[in-house]
């Protein structure tokens, strides 16, 4: 594994899309193993223990989110979902599942990339579980409560560093909004989806440099929001020039 | 013949004899509390009667008899009135003590109070029943108001059903499962309600559609005892479905409640009558239908279009990063033309795709709360790589209220005014978003110096937002793209406004004229509901 880099298991029961992601992956130095059905794919991942898994959810003999399921009943391995609809419901459902990330097709091959790597870096880091979570150049310190903008520490109210913290604590993943409202007010309701839309709000008014275009607590539409631990990193060329933030960032 | 009469006779008396012992358990209460109100007042007057000599005293009296009336009805007044002739002669009238009359004068006051305490009940009696009867008409009205506002919010039958239900149920005073019926149901039953229904009723229910004998069946569940009254919910119609009503253990009210449920739902099928309700159902069942079709044709046609696309878009990534092709700029020129090329596919299946969501009623939006700056960002994200040659300029303004809309229609609605900004303006050229707060509304425009549009042009499509203010007639579709990009039939902006409509907005497009730039606009409300700016939930 050392010689190769991390092992990717893709669960996919489409041959040209399995050749296309093997070819991807082992250009960017990963083992890859593969796997045509749900039952291949569940195999594969207890005899071969992948550090990152890529799943279909579109499976012959399956369904893909109950693949997920087994998985996550013995293993916490990052799960990259694939899909052909980009729908808020399915996306809130399968995080709760515990999808570590989830990319519509047709994406990039780069952009899988990137947030493979991304997945992995996270997986890895929670392993050495360092209580300090660093987003851009807010360090938040979960053991002392301290956040602070380089040297300079920001004052925050209960509340929002209940959010930084739960945030925190899954940083680089989505926490989704109903989630967010328990952990904060311990019940979620239509006024509480409102609170939790202004407090998001303060918050980036204190850690972001533009809090119009915020680039440390970004929105992760309709489902919730991710503390940004790693620069995104997207396969659209960028010939593109912008006066704003949120422009330079993509 | 005259044991005929005899028995016809007996089954009258028993008929009175009912009916005596019916107005008694009707009105035990009542009664008792004129009589009571009779006693009070003769107190009163025998009290008052130590000091004073009193005339007229059973005029006094029609003050217990009016209230009776007024309160409970004629039975409870007559019974005051006669109490209260009665008590005064015994207190009042000499003899005293006795219900003797000595003083002819006085027997005819008293004959005269009775009548004048008949007469007034009678009257006071009826006005009650009227003020009784509208009240009744009032809720029954209110009732049905409730009822048609929700059959009016119904959109398929597995939120039509769930309504009738609870209708029902609140009608007959049991809990009551519909189900449904129909040809295409191909003599199988479909239940939509959230309560149980036991096996036993379902098959009884089937064996009375296969054998076309609708007449009321009654159903034990073995299990629980409970007692289950099935049939047909109009005796005229099958169109409207069975009910299944559970008496729970009520076999003993039997007929009774069989009579009762059967007059209540002839009332309510001359309601549904009104309501045109078996049209309600086949149109509900119509856009199930629909929605079924088109759940599984946006499923199909995302699962075999997009697929090969990411085969092709993978594809095309990984060649580009290839030295041999990265090293060739002819070569990276054809692999990033691929690459871009598969993308706009993309994009035009989505549209497709979204136009299939459009349908002839609408789009149905799930409501949530957003920050109008966060779609403005996702929507400028998710049309990156179509932005590329332009500059794009933000503005948005602090504190703007938080919207209730379905965040993801919008985001493409936004994206689409700014992917027509980038095909109709020229390259390197700024494209102005801006969201800001304008008289209870979230504006959300987008800007550009491109062509704009000339104000007599026409558009092919009548659905079209037409365009206000400086530019009357709506021309949008005139504005010829920019060398290189590619005109669309406008599938785009139809949606675009689609989608804005569903949200409670309006798309607005305005432009000073052709070559002088145009400038798409969404009107959103901000909804009445919205919480107090930084409430205690956030200060804390």
């Amino acid at each position: 594994m050392s010689e190769h880099g991390p092992t990717v298991l893709i669960i996919d029961d489409e041959p040209t899309l399995r050749r296309l992601l093997t070819a991807g992956f082992e250009h960017a130095k990963f083992l890859v193993r593969q796997a045509e059905t749900a039952a291949e794919g569940l195999e594969s991942a207890v005899l071969d223990l992948p550090d990152l898994i890529i799943l279909d959810l579109g499976l012959p003999d399956q369904d893909g989110a109950d693949v997920l399921d087994q998985i996550r009943s013995w293993s916490n391995v990052p799960v990259i979902v694939l899909s052909v609809r980009s729908n808020e419901h399915e996306k809130v459902y399968l995080f709760k599942r515990g999808a570590d990330d989830y990319v519509v097709k047709p994406f990039g091959m780069s952009e899988l990339l990137a947030r493979s790597e991304a997945a992995l870096r996270r997986y890895f880091k929670s392993a050495t579980q360092s209580s300090v979570v660093q987003a851009g150049p807010i360090s938040i310190d979960l053991a002392t409560r301290r956040v602070s903008n380089g040297e300079v520490r920001i004052q925050l109210t209960r509340k929002e560093y209940k959010l930084l913290q739960v945030l925190a604590t899954h940083a680089g993943n989505v926490v989704t909004h109903e989630h967010l409202q328990k952990e904060i007010w311990r019940e979620a309701s239509d006024k509480h989806a409102q609170y939790l839309r202004m407090l998001v709000r303060r918050v980036r008014s204190k850690i972001e440099q533009e809090p119009t275009r915020p680039d440390i607590l970004v929105t992760e539409s309709g489902v919730g929001y991710r503390l940004q631990t790693a620069r995104p990193v997207s396969s659209t060329p960028r010939r593109h020039r912008s006066r704003t933030a949120v422009m330079e960032r993509s | 013949m005259t044991a005929v009469f005899e028995q016809a006779m007996k089954e009258r008396a028993l008929d009175y004899r009912a009916a005596i012992s019916m107005l008694w358990r009707a009105n035990a209460f009542p009664i008792s509390f004129s009589i009571a109100l009779v006693i009070f007042v003769t107190i009163c007057l025998m009290f008052v009667h130590e000091y004073v000599r009193l005339h007229l005293i059973p005029l006094v009296y029609i003050v217990p008899v009016i209230i009776a009336a007024t309160r409970w009805g004629i039975v409870p007044a007559l019974a005051a009135a006669i109490t209260s002739a009665a008590v005064s002669d015994f207190f009042f009238i000499p003899p005293l003590y006795s219900l003797w009359i000595y003083d002819p004068q006085e027997a005819v006051d008293l004959a005269l109070f009775l009548v004048v305490a008949t007469v007034t009940s009678n009257l006071a009696g009826r006005l009650r029943r009227e003020v009784d009867i509208s009240h009744q008409r009032e809720n029954e009205k209110g009732q049905l108001y409730a009822f048609s506002r929700r059959l009016a919010g119904c959109f398929t039958t597995s939120e039509l059903y769930p309504a009738i239900e609870e209708f029902l149920s609140e009608k007959i005073g049991h809990p009551v499962v519909l189900i449904e019926t129909g040809s295409e149901l191909e003599g199988n039953l479909r239940v939509h309600s959230p309560r149980r229904l036991p096996q036993q009723v379902v098959d009884e229910a089937a064996a009375m559609m296969a054998s076309n004998d609708f007449r009321t069946r009654t159903v034990i569940e073995p299990a629980s005892k409970e007692v289950w009254l099935i049939r047909p919910l109009s005796a005229d119609t099958i169109d409207y479905g069975m009910i299944a009503a559970n008496l729970n253990h009520d076999v003993g009210a039997g007929k009774d409640l069989e009579q009762h449920i059967n007059t209540i739902l002839t009332e309510v099928t001359t309601t549904f009558e009104r309501l045109n309700m078996a049209r309600t159902i086949s149109e509900a069942k119509l856009r199930t239908q629909g929605d079924l079709f088109r759940e599984v044709l946006i499923g199909t046609v995302s699962h075999e279009l997009r697929t090969p696309l990411a085969s092709i878009l993978a594809s095309a990534d990984i060649l580009g990063q290839a030295p041999e092709i990265r090293n060739n700029d002819k070569l990276s020129s054809l692999v990033q033309a691929t690459h871009d090329e598969a993308e706009r596919l993309n994009g035009e299946i989505q549209k497709l795709l979204d136009a299939t969501r459009t349908t002839a009623s609408g789009v149905r939006p799930k409501l949530d709360w957003v920050d109008p700056t966060d779609i403005v960002n996702s929507a400028i994200d998710q049309r990156r790589s179509r932005l590329a040659s332009h500059d794009v300029d933000v503005e948005i303004s602090r504190d703007l209220p938080l919207i209730h809309v379905d965040t993801a229609l919008i985001e493409q609605a936004l994206g689409q005014l700014l992917e027509n900004s980038a095909k109709y303006s020229f390259k390197g050229t700024t494209i102005r978003v801006s969201a800001r707060a304008e008289d209870r509304r979230v504006v959300l425009s987008v800007r550009d110096s491109g062509v704009g549009f000339h104000p007599s042009a026409k558009s092919p499509h009548p659905s079209l937002p037409r365009a206000r203010g400086r530019v009357k007639g709506g021309g949008w579709f005139c504005r010829q793209p920019q060398r290189g990009a590619t005109a669309g039939a406008g599938l785009g902006l139809w949606i675009a406004n689609a989608f804005v409509v569903a949200n409670g907005g309006t798309l607005d497009i305005t432009s000073e004229g052709q070559g002088r730039g145009t400038t798409a606009s969404i009107y959103l409300p901000v909804a009445s509901d919205v919480v107090a700016e930084a409430g205690e939930g956030v200060d804390e």
